[in-house]
């Protein structure tokens, strides 16, 4: 299973969407900093990069046939990419963390990302491959790619709807209470998006022939 | 007898295209060659076997077990027309992929036939030529002791020098006892070499299954002039229906299975009838009778006759295109 992961991985890491996803995280720090709504979602493009990278070479070389044909269940292989989305997304957030603390400390005008900043962010990055994989892992990546401006808008419309919830002014119990519980459902939506659409995925993909 | 491969009745139906009952077996340490026009269903057929695509109907055993089984899937290695790997990686990185997901892998093996075959570690897949990344899927296939090898078309674009060193390879794997190969083409020359047996396909069906022996032994090129092209001419060169039992070719098995003529000549193959194409409507064309001339069968060479009619054993390419070409098939109701 890890060599599967580590295949994705290291897909991503040698692909043109590295520098880009460099490119976001430095752009998230500096509008963190300004305390803009737009950190957040630049903090899950590597993800969104990820997933449509991955897709695209899974396409462009038709992987699929060649994996699945040696000692790997399909099971094995969906799973092994949410595992390597969900990577992505904690490294992602890691290196915004000490990017931001080591310019922070260095004077720039960055911030690390904060609670809700990280919330909001793994929120944004489950959604991105919770909506995105049972399609393509259905349909595969060339006739799933509307799907990515799909995500985005959904991503916003959510990101902004929990941003707005926790706002204190619609608290109905004390504001670190109100905070606690909507982080804590937050987190516990975005985990149960995931499950769902891993089951999904797995379901979809064993149908799927190549 | 144990086998390496056993596929019974698949029938799997496309918009436009069906595998219709295909049947075949490969027993353990021999090769089969697994012949067909493009558009046969050869690959539909691999694809099934490797459990890449799901049959409507019949069942596929590789090495005793189900296809989808992770344990025969350790035994198997497979090489596919193309690569299908991504070609941004290395081969070294490949490997460190690869091979965790076989216990049995052996990364020293791995290296070595890399070197081999002269394909840098370090270098990406990318800029490898066809026939290197046809040499690296070998590597793979042949680096965790498999069984059983299935091939699909793999020297197919490949000049001679590269299929040549390809098939010197596998020979090589081969003589290791009870290993078995499966090899899908429609390059009939690679498997001159190495085939024990033979299945033809054409659009979906099993034409025949036999040992290269049968084969070298059953069909026969006759060839000749276009005016000898009737039944009074090549009547000598059948056996009456009524044939002495164990005679060769007695009961009536033999017929002209395919025939091509311009304006000056013809060229016919002569083998046994294929029972499948009864149901066909243009084998009512096929000319009844019961073997080719005796004295052509004994002989390895062309065999001119007093009629200016000659006769030779037939290639596998000769046997393929007169059993599958249409244009060919219909000529033969002369």
């Amino acid at each position: 299973m890890y060599t599967l992961v580590y295949k994705d991985v290291l897909a991503i890491l040698k692909s043109k969407a590295t520098v880009p996803s460099f490119i976001c995280i430095g752009a998230a720090l500096v509008a963190m900093h300004g305390s803009s709504p737009v950190g957040v979602f630049l903090l899950c493009m590597p993800t969104y990069y990820f997933v449509a990278y991955s897709g695209m070479y899974d396409y462009k070389y038709a992987q699929e046939r060649f994996y699945l044909s040696l000692p790997v269940s399909r099971s094995e292989w969906v799973l092994s990419r949410y595992l390597s989305c969900l990577l992505v997304a904690f490294a992602t957030l890691l290196l915004a963390f000490a990017a931001g603390s080591a310019g922070s400390f260095l004077g720039l005008p960055v911030r690390a990302p904060e609670a809700v900043d990280t919330v909001l962010a793994i929120f944004a990055s489950c959604l991105t491959t919770g909506i995105s994989l049972p399609f393509q892992f259905r349909l595969g990546y060339d006739k799933t790619r509307w799907i990515n401006f799909i995500v985005m808008i959904v991503n916003s419309a959510a990101v902004s709807a929990a941003r707005e919830m926790m706002r204190p002014e619609n608290s109905i119990v004390t504001e670190r209470v109100t905070s606690l519980i909507m982080l804590s459902s937050i987190v516990a939506i975005a985990l149960a998006v995931q499950a769902v659409s891993f089951a999904v995925s797995c379901a979809l993909f064993a149908h799927r022939e190549f | 007898m144990e086998t390496a491969i056993e596929v019974r009745n698949l029938r799997k139906t496309y918009r436009s295209f069906s595998l219709d009952g295909v049947s075949f077996t490969l027993p353990k340490g021999e090769v089969l060659g697994f012949i067909g026009p493009n558009g046969a269903g050869k690959t539909t057929t691999i694809r099934i076997m490797l459990g890449l695509a799901r049959p409507d109907s019949g069942t596929v055993s590789l090495l005793g077990g189900s296809p989808s089984d992770r344990t025969i899937r350790e035994r198997i290695g497979f090489i596919h027309d193309d690569t299908f790997l991504n070609e941004d990686l290395t081969a070294g990185e490949t490997g460190r992929i690869v091979g965790p997901l076989y216990r049995s892998w052996d990364r020293e093996e791995y290296r070595s036939r890399l070197a081999r075959y002269g394909l840098d570690e370090k270098q990406k897949i990318a800029e490898f030529s066809k026939g290197m990344k046809i040499k690296l899927m070998l590597a793979i296939a042949t680096s965790h002791n498999a069984e059983l090898i299935l091939m699909d078309e793999p020297t197919s674009g490949l000049d001679p020098v590269f299929r040549s060193e390809f098939l010197d390879e596998l020979f090589g794997f081969m003589q290791e006892e009870n290993r078995s190969v499966f090899f899908s083409t429609h390059i009939t020359e690679d498997l001159n070499r190495i085939a024990d047996r033979v299945v033809l396909l054409d659009r979906g069906r099993v034409v025949f299954e036999k040992t290269k022996t049968e084969i070298e032994e059953s069909y026969r090129i006759v060839k000749g002039s276009i005016q000898l092209l009737s039944s009074d001419v090549l009547t000598p060169y059948f056996a009456p229906a009524g044939a002495p039992a164990g005679a060769p070719h007695a009961g009536n098995t033999t017929c002209c299975i395919g025939i091509r003529r311009d304006e000056h000549s013809f060229t016919a193959l002569f083998g046994p009838r294929y029972p499948e194409r009864e149901r066909e409507p243009n084998t009512a064309g096929y000319l009844d009778g019961a073997g080719a001339k005796r004295r052509a069968e004994k002989s390895d060479l062309p065999f001119a006759d007093a009629t200016g009619i000659v006769t030779e054993r037939a290639s596998l390419d000769d046997i393929m295109i007169y059993s599958t070409r249409e244009v060919y098939r219909v000529h033969a109701g002369i």
